[in-house]
């Protein structure tokens, strides 16, 4: 190498932060220059992580790390440790944070406060890679808060709406209450390892004699309740999830980015990262197996009865993290501390697809809607005459999302199929089955709202400009053929340990088209397609309505919500009636404080 | 001997400072709250004689002149009070509530 | 002779600033000149002496900007007294010096049209003069001669704007509780006198305990005494009352310094009875119903019809007070370095993010000459930096990061679970409940920034940003509000003797 690692790897960590502070200070140039400016500066941070790619995919290779002296005062270093997992992470932040980016140069045209849209991009972008690559649990969850602190304030983007700001409020407020279990598993694992080092805590429970092993599991155990906790946040799993729909009053750019690609995969990031230490847990993997499968399946009850489009997407992206969190939960613990990890070589293989191909469903959804100027499906319709590039692409996206044979998305599901068909885990097989039936169903139902059929509409819609179209183009491309990755991806995640074994393109191929979890991606198919092509006749007995009404109304999760903050309130108002402003009343403070201290004193012994 | 009259300067204080605190509960003028809060810190002030010698007497004459002070304080506040709304009655006063 | 620098410096700058003022009626903004000189002389004091205990703690310290400080500069024999900056009194010192610094020079223009500047400048200068003296005393009853100095003056300062009904009110309920309190401290006092006969810190910290009851009936008198300065709930009564009326400046200083020198007070005179009593588990109690009280409170004030942004702020100074009991308690209780480390670092960081809070709010109130946050609709357009730091501000207290409020508040989280080795399931609750509030705390937050960015109800004819005096203040404490985030370690140093000091339990 002609450039140092060590040089490359501080050049990714501190340009998106020197963006995030250069650019509110380029004002003066004009949103145009910043726009490029930051197209620019985003693919260097995109060249530079995907120049360490070849480094880590190669047969025995070695992590690259580093490690930065943060707080000495207290010992807090910044490590760096990048493996697989890391490296891939860290390539979809950055190379669909760059297309994002460019598309925005056209797509987010004539907003207001663009300089502050592009720093918080950039500051996403950064925090991400970061919080992907560091080895230090205690930095990741100081990059997971920043994440969401740059959700929260690109959801509120159009800050002079007030649904947006209430929507990015919401969004802040639950991933913070899922947050709590991060940081608690975090430090419960400190307790027992005495380090933030996530591979000295794998390395540690791996070498364990049984004593010293069984003395860990202590600790191990409750924390990787805390950390599923976490992710729930994070990644939108039930009942955690109500945000990430609302969260579609961003900038179409922002949830096809941060909602769809990355930031929400970073609960299942943490997970996967996790596993080699929790799949030891008993009932962890079979908690995810649940929750995702739980997840997935209601999530795309809700995506079937959805009118609008990007919330359609969201609940879509729900259900697909589902299935990532499903796929997690098939890691197996073999016993004598053989493990069986291939489940989180699965998950990362979906996230890797689906990464790709929601991004592009989201950024056809915000050309679609920025033309249409509705969000309303039932308000599109038959734009397949006045936007058929626009169309071809999302096709493409579609039936990825639908795993449908040899689009990106069927890879992978089919291989979460074969995952819980292999270890014969009927009741969750049977929940992401008919997920996979509801998704084709939703799918074909969103492209047909959209392109076809009749639509009367008042004002001219154009096709999407050219900028935004090949951006478009690339993401169709990666959803027509991120699979062929596989050999490179698997064998990178077997060599640190991830995978069981590499999939040669080949083999793969033909083990997929001939193995029985293909049998259930063709039923699903052909089920769901029956699904819709009857709906009318099915819509209309008391079950479909009841389903429809409710599934409209997010499943009462709202109203759960609503319900928490009013009892808050309650108790609030309640407490608030004791300060009466009298003068007497102060000193009766003094009374209670007194009786108090009393009685706790009294209590240990004092008196 | 030395424990007998602490203890029973103790109780006085004690009781001094029932008797202020009861005062500043059920009063509503704001002149015997002052008053009820200098009968308070009379009955530390009586505490702290009880334990004798001669640091004590520093301790104690340091006390009082912080207890005047404060009084002072106090009254000047209670006037403007009185300036604006010509009453010392505290039922008048509770605007700044919640 | 160093080590008396800041508190002399702060009392001869009050009669400097009163005879300036007196003397110079043409001349409206000497005063706040002088307070400004006065108080930047004591905060390079306080830097050195902060040095100083830098170096006597860790040898091996890399210079202190750059200097070598000689540690016997920490005491000066005075008579047969020696007084001596204890590493606690040094944070202390620090911290109320910096806020006062750019107080100052913050309220030179914001108190421009009130009349009587000439006492304002020299009580707020007497005001920190009070709590210097109190991280230079090692005496009980020397340490509450200052506590009360402290006292009086910020009696008189809430109540300074006397024409206001506001004030008078929230200014006799402060000094009616206050003093009540101060009843109680002194009573405590005389029962750690009647129980070592002496009130020397130093030399009592080597003595035993005579009779348990006695000295937990002193524990309570003493909580119930410096509680109430402290804000621990429900002796909170008058604070919000109090910083709600009171100049903008001071408000900053009362909730930024003057309640966490309460809770400083509290646990120096509490430290007495470390053997004996276990306060620690005492202290967390209070601080759990402190916070949570706190946060509720402020979180119901947006449901009142026209909330006020500086009684917002002002509960969550209670809140914040119990984040840093919390610590405190947990570093009492269970030996935890982590807990005294957070709860001593939120001191510091929350002096400077709820200071830049109030004077980000100050300044709104300033120009547009209201506290309801209905008629600050869209402000953030006509005031752009204030309501950005504003921001800052609020998102740090939050616990957001990259900022200094969440540095600080993983230290208490960690501190938490850290003790469960000791009690079990409870430390991780007692984590969970100081989270929950942390996200309780975003509920009313987020919702002040979202109204300052909406669109506009009504015209900002004639709303500019704030004065460039004003704005100087606010912008040095938005970079300090980030700076201690993204690198705390310029912190930690200073907190990191007082950590140990805390765990050695000798004074």
């Amino acid at each position: 190498m002609f450039i140092d690692n060590w040089l490359i790897i501080t050049l990714i960590v501190l340009l998106p932060f020197l963006s995030f502070g250069i650019i509110p200070l380029l004002k003066k140039m004009g949103d145009k220059s910043i726009a490029w400016i930051t197209v620019l500066l985003s693919g260097l941070v995109a060249l530079f992580v995907f120049l360490l790619i070849p480094d880590i995919y190669a047969t025995g290779a070695d992590p690259i790390t580093a490690q930065y002296n943060w707080v000495p005062t207290i010992g807090l270093t910044f490590d760096i440790h990048i493996d697989a997992l890391a490296i891939f992470m860290a390539a979809i932040a950055s190379g669909i944070g760059f297309l994002v980016v460019l598309y925005s140069t056209k797509y987010m045209e004539g907003e207001k406060g663009l300089p502050r849209y592009y720093a918080l991009i950039m500051l996403f972008i950064g925090a991400m890679i970061c919080l992907v690559i560091t080895d230090n649990l205690l930095i990741v969850y100081f990059f997971w808060e920043i994440v969401g602190l740059c959700s929260y304030a690109l959801i509120s983007f159009n800050v002079q709406d007030p649904s947006a700001a209430k929507a990015g409020i919401k969004a802040f407020v639950t991933t913070r209450i899922g947050d709590i279990g991060l940081i608690i598993g975090i430090f419960i694992l400190y307790l027992g390892f005495q380090t933030f080092s996530i591979q000295d805590i794998i390395t540690t429970l791996t070498n364990a004699d049984t004593v010293a092993f069984n003395d860990l599991m202590v600790y191990v155990a409750p924390a990787g309740f805390f950390f599923i906790l976490g992710a729930m946040g994070k990644s939108a799993q039930i009942p955690l999830h109500a945000w990430l729909p609302d969260a579609m009053e961003a900038p179409t750019t922002v949830s096809a980015l941060i909602h769809a690609a990355t930031m929400v995969n970073a609960g299942i990031y943490i997970l996967a990262r996790m596993a080699p230490v929790f799949v030891y847990v008993n009932g962890w993997p079979t908690t995810l197996l649940y929750l995702g499968g739980i997840t997935a399946l209601v999530a795309a009850i809700m995506a079937v009865v959805e009118p609008d489009l990007k919330r359609l997407l969201a609940y879509s992206t729900i259900s697909q993290l589902g299935y990532m969190v499903f796929a997690i939960g098939l890691v197996l613990n073999l016993g004598n501390g053989a493990v069986d990890l291939q489940g989180v070589f699965i998950s990362q293989y979906h996230l890797l697809n689906h990464s790709v191909f929601k991004a592009l469903l989201f950024l056809c959804a915000g050309a679609i809607i920025h033309s249409v100027g509705t969000r309303n499906m039932y308000e599109m319709r038959g734009l397949k005459k006045e936007m058929p590039k626009t169309r071809w692409l999302m096709l493409i996206g579609v039936l990825a999302l639908a795993g449908v044979p040899i689009f990106s998305g069927f890879w992978s599901k089919d291989m979460i199929f074969a995952g819980a068909l292999e270890h014969e885990l009927w009741i969750p097989l049977a929940l992401v089955v008919i997920t996979g039936v509801l998704t084709f169903a939703y799918s074909l139902r969103m492209y047909f709202l959209v392109f076809e059929g009749e639509g009367n509409r008042k004002h001219a819609v154009h096709e999407t400009p050219n900028v935004m179209l090949i951006v478009l183009a690339i993401l169709a491309v990666g959803a027509l053929a991120s699979w062929i990755l596989i050999q490179t991806f698997s064998m990178g995640f077997e060599v640190f340990g991830l995978g069981t074994h590499t999939h040669y393109l080949g083999d793969f191929v033909s083990e997929t088209f001939t193995s029985a979890a293909f049998g259930l991606t063709v039923l699903a198919l052909g089920l769901g397609f029956v699904l819709y092509w009857f709906r009318n006749s099915l819509k209309n007995n008391m079950i479909s309505q009841w389903i429809i009404k409710w599934g409209r109304t997010g499943f009462g999760f709202d109203r759960l919500y609503n319900n928490i903050a009013v009892g808050v309130k309650e108790v609030a108002l309640k407490l608030r009636r004791f300060q009466t402003g009298d003068a007497n009343l102060n000193f009766i403070g003094i009374v209670l404080l007194l009786i108090i201290v009393l009685i706790m004193l009294a209590y240990q012994g004092v008196f | 001997m030395a424990i007998e009259i602490v203890q029973t300067n103790l109780l006085f204080g004690f009781i001094l400072l029932g008797m202020g605190l009861y005062c500043v509960l059920s009063k509503k003028n704001l002149i015997k709250m002052v008053i009820g809060l200098e009968i308070m810190s009379k009955g530390a002030i009586l505490a702290f004689v009880g334990f004798g010698g001669l640091s004590v007497q520093a301790y104690v004459v340091v006390a009082i002149a912080i207890e005047a002070i404060v009084a002072a304080v106090a009254l000047s506040i209670i006037v403007n009070v009185w300036k604006h709304t010509k009453s010392l009655d505290i039922t008048d006063m509770s605007r700044l509530r919640g | 002779m160093l080590v008396l620098l800041p508190i002399l410096m702060l009392i001869a700058g009050a009669y400097v600033a009163f005879i300036a003022g007196k003397f110079s009626p043409g001349n409206q903004k000497i005063a706040g000149i002088m307070a400004t000189l006065f108080s930047g002389i004591a905060f390079i004091g306080a830097l050195i002496l902060s040095g100083a205990i830098w170096n006597q703690y860790d040898s091996n310290a890399v210079q202190f900007l750059g200097l070598n400080i000689q540690t016997d500069i920490l005491s000066y024999t005075l008579g047969s007294t020696t007084l001596t900056m204890d590493p606690l009194g040094a944070l202390l010192t620090l911290v109320a010096t910096g806020l006062t610094l750019v107080v100052s020079v913050y309220s030179i223009t914001y108190m421009q049209k009130e009349s009587r500047k000439e006492y304002f400048f020299p009580l707020m200068l007497l005001m920190v003069a009070g709590i210097a003296g109190i991280g230079l005393s090692n005496d009980l009853f020397t340490l509450y001669v200052f506590y009360e100095l402290m006292c009086i003056t910020s009696y008189i300062l809430v109540a300074f704007k006397k024409d206001k009904w506001d004030s008078v009110e929230a200014g006799m309920k402060y000094v009616m509780l206050s003093a009540a309190g101060s009843a109680f401290a002194l009573f405590g006092i005389a029962l750690v006198f009647g129980q070592f006969h002496t009130l020397d810190l130093v030399a009592i910290s080597g003595m035993e305990v005579l009779s348990t009851p006695l000295a937990g009936i002193a524990v309570m008198m003493l909580i119930i005494g410096f509680g109430v300065k402290a804000a621990i709930v429900p002796l909170h009564t008058w604070l919000p009352d109090a910083h709600s009326a009171a100049p903008t400046g001071i408000s900053a200083l009362l909730s930024g310094i003057v309640i966490e020198t309460g809770v400083i007070i509290l646990i120096k005179s509490l430290m007495i009875f470390r053997g004996a009593i276990n306060f620690g588990e005492l202290l967390i109690v209070l601080a759990i119903i402190t916070m949570t009280v706190g946060n509720l409170m402020a979180f119901i004030q947006l449901s009142v019809k026209g909330p006020d942004l500086k009684r917002i702020l002002a509960y969550s100074s209670i809140a914040q007070v119990g984040y840093i009991l919390l610590g405190l308690g947990l570093g009492f209780a269970y030996a935890s370095d982590m807990g005294f480390r957070g709860g001593l670092f939120h001191i510091m960081t929350h002096a400077f993010m709820k200071g830049l809070a109030f004077l980000a709010a100050g300044a709104i109130i300033y120009r547009i000459g209201t506290r309801d946050i209905s008629k600050m609709k869209g402000i953030g357009y006509a005031m752009p930096i204030t309501s950005l730091a504003f921001t800052i501000a609020a998102l740090s207290l939050a616990g957001a990061p990259p900022l200094s409020g969440f540095m600080s508040e993983w230290m208490i989280f960690k501190a938490g679970v850290d003790v469960s080795t000791t009690i079990g399931g409870w430390g991780i609750v007692i984590s969970i409940i100081l989270l929950l509030n942390s996200a309780l705390s975003l509920g009313y937050y987020l919702p002040i920034i979202k109204a300052f960015f909406l669109k506009p109800t009504r015209k900002w004819k004639g709303i500019k940003e704030a004065p460039t005096l004003m704005l100087i203040p606010i912008i040095i404490l938005t970079a300090i509000t980030i700076t201690l985030g993204i690198w705390p370690d310029i912190g930690l140093r200073v907190i990191e003797p007082v950590v140990r000091f805390l765990m050695g339990g000798v004074i």
